[in-house]
């Protein structure tokens, strides 16, 4: 009896740490914008678009009942089997209590599967609607020029909301995301900074299961190096994550909503890119987690409201 | 006397972890003052405040302009003028995530903002906004505003998961 008090104390003590570790501070993914100092050096900026194709990753739904029934049956079962073992005690037990929550699991996974496999071939699209949103998103990616429009994108934006002097440099960026360009040579010809956008993936990511909503989403990559000496002023990557709509909605009317979400994407990011490089000042909320110098930032220096950590 | 303790122990531990998790939530960026960025009872998580109307007046920190202040680092604030607020409001989507922009407005002159068309009731919606000024002649602007907890904080994704909360009140019949 006094065991079984004990276990109940140890287990709300590490709920309530848990609970308590969710309000710490995680580290934050972008590095501090450049200073005054850099983008006062920036000058004449080269913009430069990557030279590869992305990568496209589009999750796909069922194709017609029988795939349907399938991807509902295995979602299903694998539900059904988990509600025992989590209620059980996330799969633990010895003895006789192991023995009929494995026994309750094995049929909680048969009906869920059967129900799964039902509601999976009701639900699921005809094979024929999905192959013909397949064939329009695939006609819809082939003609699209994603790393110029990108680039295109951001110089637009850049000369609309700052002052600085963009250039594009067409056919310089890197050929794969791995290589490093080198820009030196630029530097005689009167650019001072290099901005360089890819995109790496696109494309429509969401659960594997019969009719899911799928997120349109980008990865880009950025780079801004000096052509005197190649030295990478500021480097980071984006990720843009936009609306939900089924595959074959997003195909819908010859892929117009994906079209429409492509550009937001596009203004999204050089928007970011733009505030990133050029506009934001002060910021605190960059500093990869580094809590100790942040800390004694803050104390020695209090910042004035909007400017940082409140 | 041992089980007394214990369970005064436990009763100051979900203490603690109550008054760290539902209060107000650290921000970065300008501060929003109505509706305000609060956490729910689960940890990580910014709850969604109900707004007063499906036009609610948003309201947020004014950017002062620090003359003199140590705190800037840079040295260049002195030289701040023409401040003006941008705003942002996206419909929230099924894991509370922004997924649709509805709303938004540049240049606004004070730090509040009556949304100009009715929002959908009892809808979710995030919210956002930054300073824009001048230094020494230079565009600048402040962050987005956002709150420091919540999705591992990721900085890389557009549109910030961070940005600031609200629900709109469920349709109510007209009162007579």
């Amino acid at each position: 009896m006094l065991s079984l008090y004990r276990s109940i104390v140890a287990l709300i003590c590490m709920i309530a740490l848990v609970i308590q570790a969710g309000c710490i501070q995680f580290p934050h993914n972008l590095p501090p914008p450049p200073n005054e100092t850099v983008r006062a050096g920036f000058g004449t900026i080269g913009v430069v678009s990557a030279q590869y194709l992305p990568k496209p990753d589009f999750q796909a739904p069922a194709k017609g009942w029988l795939a349907g029934a399938g991807r509902g049956a295995a979602n299903w079962a694998a539900a059904g089997a988990s509600a025992p073992m989590i209620a059980g005690g996330g799969g633990g037990g010895s003895g006789g209590g192991g023995i009929v929550l494995v026994a309750l699991a094995a049929t909680a996974g048969t009906i869920g599967g059967l129900a799964g496999s039902i509601a999976g071939g009701a639900h699921a699209e005809p094979a024929e609607k999905v192959s013909g949103s397949e064939t329009v998103l695939k006609n819809a990616i082939v003609s699209l020029k994603i790393q110029e429009s990108m680039r295109d994108r951001f110089v637009q934006v850049g000369r609309s909301q700052t002052r600085e002097q963009l250039v594009v440099l067409p056919g310089q960026g890197p050929v794969s995301p791995e290589v490093t360009t080198d820009y030196c040579s630029y530097a005689e010809k009167g650019i001072d900074t290099v901005v360089e956008i890819g995109v790496t993936t696109f494309g429509l990511a969401g659960p594997w299961d019969v009719n899911p909503s799928l997120t349109f989403f980008i990865d880009s990559q950025i780079r801004v190096m000096r052509t005197t000496d190649g030295g990478e002023l500021y480097a980071t990557s984006l990720k843009y994550r936009g609306g939900e709509r089924t595959f074959c909605e997003w195909a819908a009317n010859d892929a117009q909503p994906f079209y429409e979400e492509l550009d937001r994407a596009y203004l999204a990011l050089a928007e970011k890119i733009t505030e990133e490089l050029f506009l934001v000042y002060g910021s605190h909320a960059h500093d990869n987690g580094d809590r100790r110098r942040n800390k004694l930032r803050k104390k020695n220096n209090p910042l004035p409201p909007g400017t940082g950590n409140q | 006397m041992k089980r007394d303790f214990t369970q005064g122990l436990l009763v100051c531990l979900l203490y603690a972890v109550l008054a760290g998790c539902a209060t107000e939530a650290s921000v970065y960026g300008l501060k929003p003052e109505y509706p305000k960025a609060r956490h729910n009872f689960f940890p990580g998580n910014i709850a969604f405040s109900e707004v007063d109307s499906l036009q609610p007046t948003l309201k947020w920190e004014s950017f002062t302009n620090p003359q003199g202040n140590a705190a800037d680092h840079e040295n260049q604030m002195q030289q701040t003028g023409n401040v003006t607020y941008d705003l942002k409001i996206w419909r929230a989507g099924g894991k509370d995530q922004p997924v649709e922009l509805i709303y938004e407005q540049k240049g606004l002159s004070v730090p509040s903002h009556k949304v100009g068309n009715p929002l959908q009731p009892a809808t979710k919606y995030l919210w956002t906004v930054r300073a824009r000024f001048e230094i020494d002649g230079k565009p600048r602007v402040t962050e987005w505003g956002n709150t420091k907890f919540g999705e591992f904080h990721n900085y890389d994704i557009i549109p910030n998961l961070n940005f600031y909360r609200f629900e709109t009140p469920a349709n109510r019949p007209m009162q007579e």
